[in-house]
C-alpha cells in the first residue's frame, strides 16, 4: 500500500471510534436529532478525508519550514537578533489563530467590555512570542528545561494568587487556544530544528521538544497580567450560537466560507516567514520551494475540510449528547462517558498525530508513538472525567484541580529523562486542540446547560485548562514507567554481559 | 540466533542483511526475523525516494516516503534463503515494496584487501551537510539515480556554536545508493562536481560491494556484467561501531588517540523482537544506540576493534560491537580515519 494511503487508513482507525461511540449513544440512551446526526455523520467524513490531507501537507510544508526557520535563526550570532526573531515568529504564528480571536470575542462579552478583544489577541501573541524567545534562548544557555517551567510555573502561581478564580480559566484556555492546527506543527518544528543545531555531547536530542509547551505559557502570563490589571470580574453572559439550518449537508458547507478564511489567515504568516528566511538566508533550490508551496496548498485543502467537518457536524452533537447525557440525571453516567470522550478525542487530534510521529523520528523508533499516544488519551480521559465533576460538584473550584496538577507536574519533571519532560510539556498544547475545542468543550457546555447550578460560561471555560493540564502528567508518568523498565532492563543487560564475559570481537 | 558477536568467528563468512522498508512496515518484517530466530535487529529511520521515479507523485510532491532501514547480522548461507523468503513474502520483486541485501563483512585481523564481485551492484554512501539534503535528493533524481535512502545523522567533528561558546556537533545526513557497478564512477564523479568534494567539511563518499539483492528495478540500460575473476583492491575499511545511546562522543574520545579524527553518528535504536518484553507495563522497550560510522585504514580499523572490546559504557545492554565493510572506492577523505 503506498504511504499515501496507508495515512488514510491509519487515520481512518483513529476516527472511528469517536463515530462509533455516539452512533452507539445515540441507538440507546442519548439520541439525537436527526438533522444533528446527519450533520455529524457528514462532518466525520468531512474529517476522514480532511485530516489525511492535512498531516501529509503539514509532513512536507510546516514542519520542514519550522524546522529551517529555526536553524537558521539559532545560526546566527548575535543574541538580540535572535530573541526579536523568535518575538516575531511567535508573535506572527499566534496573532493569526483564529481560536484565540473566538476566546477573545467572548472574553470580551463576559466582561462586559471589560476586557478588550484586541487588546486580548494582541497580549496573548506577544506573550507567546516573548517565551519562543524565553525557550531559544533556554536552547542556546542549555538551561533544563525542568528547570525554566518550574520559574515560568511559579510566576504563573503568583500572577494568580493577585487574580480572580474565572480569570484563571479564561487564562489556561487562551493557552489551549493558541496552539492552533498550524502553530502546534510549526512550534514543534521549531524545536527539531534548534536541536539539530545544538547537538553536542550529553546533550543528544533534549532539545527536540519543549518549544510548544513554553510558548503557550506565554499567553496564560499575558492574560493574568492583563486581568491583574483592569480589575473587573465576569458579569456578562455569552449566547452559545444555536444550531440553525434544516438541510444537514448545506449546514455543514455553511461553515465552508468562514473556515477557509481563517485557515488563510493561520497559514498565510507561516508562508510569508518562509520566504522572508528563504530570501534572507535560506535560498532553497526551485524544487524545495515547490514541494513546500504544494504542501501548503496540501495543508490549506486538509485543514479546510477537517475543520468543515468539526465545526459544522461536532459541535452540535457534542452539546446535544452532553444535555441528553446530563438529563438522564445518571451523574454517573455523564463522568463515565465524559472519560470515554476523552480517549476517544485524541487520536482524532491531528496535532497528536504530528507529535507522535515527530517523537518516533527524534529517538528512532524507540519511544513509540502509539505509548505516549495511550498515555494522552488517558490523560485527557481523566481530564475530562474532573470536568463533569466540577460540573457536578459546585464546591470543586477549577484551582482545586489546577494547583496541585500543577505541582505535580514540577515535581515528576525533576525524575524522568529530559526527553519525556520536553514531550510532556508539549502534549499540554496538543491535547488542548481543535478537537477538545469542537467535541470535549461542547459536551461539558451542554451538560452544563441541563444543571441547574452549573454556569455554562464558567464552567466551560475551565475544561480546557484542565485538558492541557492533565495529559502532562500521564505523559510524565509513561516518562518515570519508561526510566523504571529501562533500569530494570539494564541491570539485567549487565548481568548477563557479565556471564557471557570478554569475547573477542 | 546470530549474534554479531559471532560475526569474528572465520568458519563462515557473514554478512549484514539490510532491509529498507517504507515506514511503518518494520514491525512485519521483525515478525519475519522473529520467526528465523532473532531475538535483535538494528534500526534506522530515514526518507527515501522511490526507487522507480513516479512521473504522477513526483508532480504531486509525493515522491518522498519515510523508510525504515533493518540490519541483521547473518551467516551467508541463511542471508541467501532469507532474501529468497522476503523476497516471496513481501513482494519486493514489485516496484515500491522495498529492498533487502547484503554486504559482506570484513574479517577483523586479517582484513582482505581484495574482494572478488558478486553481484554487479554497490552501494554508495555518501555523508553530506545536512542543509544540503534537499539539493542532493534532488540533484540525483534529475541525473537519473533512482532508489536514495537517507538517514538524519550528526558529526563528531565539531564545530563552535557561536553563541553557546561550546562545541556542538553539525547536522549531517548519511544517504545510501544501490546502483550498478558499471554507474558507480558516473555517480562519483557528478556528486563530488557538484558539492565539492575535494573541499573541506562538505562530505565523503564510500562505495562498498553487495554480494546480493533483492527487490531493486532494474533498468534494462543499464551495464551488469561484471568479471567474477577480477578482484577488486579494498582500499579501505568502513567501521560501524554500536555503542549505547549518549556514549558516541565518550566511544570517539577514547579512539581518537589511535588517530580518528572525524567521525558521524547515527541514533539508532536495538529492537526488541521478543514477543513479551518484560515490565511495569506491557510497553516494549526498545534500547536506543549511537551507530558510528568512521572510515579507517585496515590497520587503524582493527586498532579502533580492538579498543572497543575493551570499553564498557554506561546504560550498555549489550557489550559494545563493531564491524566493519570493506571500502572499494573513497571521495573527499583528507585525513586517516577521516569519516566525517
Amino acid at each position: 500500500m503506498h504511504p499515501v494511503l496507508e495515512k488514510f487508513k491509519e487515520i481512518f482507525i483513529s476516527v472511528i471510534p469517536i463515530v462509533a461511540i455516539v452512533l452507539l449513544l445515540h441507538f440507546t440512551i442519548a439520541p439525537l436529532e436527526q438533522v444533528v446526526l446527519a450533520k455529524f455523520l457528514i462532518g466525520a467524513l468531512f474529517i476522514l478525508l480532511g485530516m489525511p490531507i492535512f498531516l501529509i501537507g503539514v509532513d512536507i510544508s510546516i514542519t520542514p519550514i519550522g524546522e529551517r526557520i529555526s536553524s537558521s535563526l539559532l545560526s546566527i550570532s548575535r543574541l538580540w537578533k535572535i530573541l526579536l526573531g523568535g518575538l516575531v515568529i511567535g508573535f506572527l504564528v499566534t496573532v493569526a489563530e483564529p481560536d484565540l480571536h473566538i476566546l477573545g470575542r467572548q472574553v470580551t462579552e463576559v466582561t462586559a467590555g471589560g476586557i478588550n478583544s484586541g487588546l486580548l489577541v494582541m497580549l496573548v501573541s506577544m506573550g507567546v512570542g516573548l517565551l519562543v524567545a524565553v525557550a531559544l534562548v533556554r536552547v542556546l544557555k542549555i538551561i533544563p528545561l525542568n528547570k525554566l517551567m518550574t520559574i515560568i510555573y511559579i510566576i504563573i502561581f503568583i500572577l494568580a494568587f493577585f487574580s480572580d478564580s474565572e480569570f484563571l480559566a479564561i487564562a489556561f484556555d487562551a493557552a489551549g487556544s493558541t496552539t492552533g492546527s498550524i502553530s502546534v506543527p510549526f512550534l514543534l518544528a521549531l524545536s527539531v530544528g534548534a536541536s539539530n543545531l545544538t547537538r553536542s555531547k550529553g546533550n543528544e536530542e533534549t532539545d527536540s521538544f519543549g518549544m510548544l509547551g513554553i510558548a503557550s505559557t506565554g499567553a496564560i502570563i499575558a492574560v493574568l497580567l492583563q486581568g491583574a490589571f483592569s480589575n473587573t470580574g465576569l458579569t456578562g453572559t455569552l449566547d452559545l450560537d444555536a444550531s440553525v439550518g434544516e438541510n444537514a449537508f448545506a449546514s455543514v458547507l455553511s461553515q465552508v466560507v468562514t473556515v477557509s478564511f481563517e485557515s488563510f489567515l493561520s497559514l498565510a504568516p507561516v508562508l510569508v516567514l518562509f520566504f522572508v528566511v528563504n530570501f534572507l538566508r535560506l535560498k532553497e533550490s526551485k524544487k524545495t520551494i515547490r514541494t513546500i508551496i504544494i504542501g501548503t496548498v496540501y495543508t490549506y485543502v486538509g485543514l479546510v475540510l477537517f475543520l468543515t467537518g468539526v465545526n459544522g457536524g461536532f459541535i452540535d452533537a457534542s452539546r446535544q449528547v452532553g444535555f441528553q447525557l446530563a438529563s438522564l440525571e445518571m451523574e454517573w453516567v455523564l463522568v463515565l462517558m465524559g472519560v470515554v470522550f476523552g480517549i476517544v478525542t485524541i487520536p482524532a487530534e491531528p496535532s497528536v498525530h504530528v507529535l507522535t510521529n515527530q517523537i518516533e523520528n527524534e529517538t528512532a523508533g524507540a519511544i513509540k508513538g502509539n505509548t505516549v499516544l495511550v498515555a494522552l488519551s488517558l490523560g485527557v480521559g481523566l481530564a475530562v472525567g474532573l470536568s463533569m465533576l466540577r460540573i457536578l460538584i459546585p464546591g470543586l473550584q477549577l484551582w482545586h484541580i489546577l494547583l496541585p496538577g500543577m505541582i505535580l507536574v514540577i515535581f515528576l519533571s525533576y525524575f524522568i529523562s529530559d526527553i519525556f519532560v520536553g514531550i510532556a510539556y508539549d502534549s499540554g498544547g496538543v491535547a488542548a486542540g481543535t478537537m477538545t475545542a469542537t467535541f470535549l468543550l461542547p459536551y461539558a457546555q451542554g451538560a452544563a446547560e441541563y444543571m441547574p447550578n452549573a454556569n455554562v460560561v464558567t464552567d466551560g471555560f475551565g475544561v480546557i485548562a484542565i485538558v492541557a493540564l492533565i495529559p502532562l502528567l500521564t505523559v510524565e508518568l509513561l516518562g518515570f514507567i519508561y526510566k523504571l523498565t529501562i533500569r530494570r532492563q539494564n541491570k539485567k543487560a549487565a548481568k548477563q554481559i557479565q556471564t557471557i564475559g570478554e569475547s573477542d570481537l | 540466533m546470530i549474534n554479531y558477536s559471532e560475526l569474528s568467528s572465520h568458519d563462515d563468512t557473514y554478512c549484514i542483511l539490510g532491509i529498507i522498508v517504507n515506514r511503518g512496515q518494520g514491525k512485519k518484517i521483525f515478525q519475519f526475523a522473529r520467526r528465523i530466530g532473532f531475538s535483535k535487529a538494528n534500526c534506522l529511520l530515514g526518507e527515501g525516494r522511490s526507487s522507480r521515479s513516479n512521473r504522477i507523485l513526483e508532480f504531486l510532491a509525493l515522491d518522498e516516503v519515510d523508510k525504515e532501514v533493518i540490519l541483521l547480522g547473518v551467516k551467508s548461507q541463511q542471508g541467501q534463503e532469507m532474501l529468497s523468503k522476503l523476497e516471496k513474502e513481501f513482494n519486493f520483486d514489485k516496484p515500491n515494496k522495498g529492498i533487502a541485501f547484503m554486504m559482506p563483512v570484513s574479517y577483523p585481523g586479517t582484513f582482505d584487501r581484495e574482494y572478488v564481485p558478486e553481484s554487479p551492484y554497490v552501494n554508495v554512501m555518501i555523508i553530506l551537510n545536512e542543509n544540503v539534503a534537499d539539493d542532493f535528493g534532488n540533484f540525483v533524481q534529475e541525473h537519473g539515480f533512482s532508489g536514495l535512502t537517507m538517514i538524519k545523522a550528526r558529526g563528531a567533528a565539531s564545530i563552535i556554536h557561536p553563541l553557546m561558546g561550546i562545541q556542538v556537533e553539525s547536522a549531517k545526513v548519511v544517504a545510501m545508493m544501490i546502483v550498478p557497478r558499471s554507474k558507480m564512477e558516473h555517480l562519483i564523479y557528478l556528486v563530488s562536481q557538484r558539492f565539492n568534494l575535494a573541499t573541506e567539511n562538505t562530505g565523503v563518499l564510500a562505495g562498498q560491494p553487495i554480494s546480493r539483492l533483492v527487490g531493486i528495478v532494474q533498468d534494462e540500460k543499464d551495464d551488469l556484467s561484471m568479471n567474477p575473476s577480477a578482484p577488486e583492491p579494498i582500499i579501505k575499511q568502513m567501521v560501524v561501531a554500536l555503542v549505547p545511546h549518549g556514549s558516541a562522543e565518550e566511544y570517539l574520545h577514547n579512539v581518537k588517540k589511535l588517530g580518528v579524527s572525524g567521525s558521524t553518528i547515527i541514533h539508532s535504536r536495538l529492537a526488541n523482537l521478543s514477543p513479551n518484553s518484560e515490565g511495569l507495563l506491557p510497553i516494549g522497550i526498545d534500547a536506543e544506540e549511537d551507530m558510528v560510522i568512521t572510515l579507517a585504514s585496515h590497520e587503524l580499523a582493527s586498532k579502533i576493534r580492538h579498543e572497543l572490546s575493551r570499553q564498557t559504557f554506561e546504560n550498555q545492554v549489550e557489550k559494545p560491537y563493531a564491524f566493519s565493510f570493506p571500502v572499494i572506492r573513497t571521495e573527499g577523505i583528507r585525513a586517516e580515519g577521516f569519516g566525517e
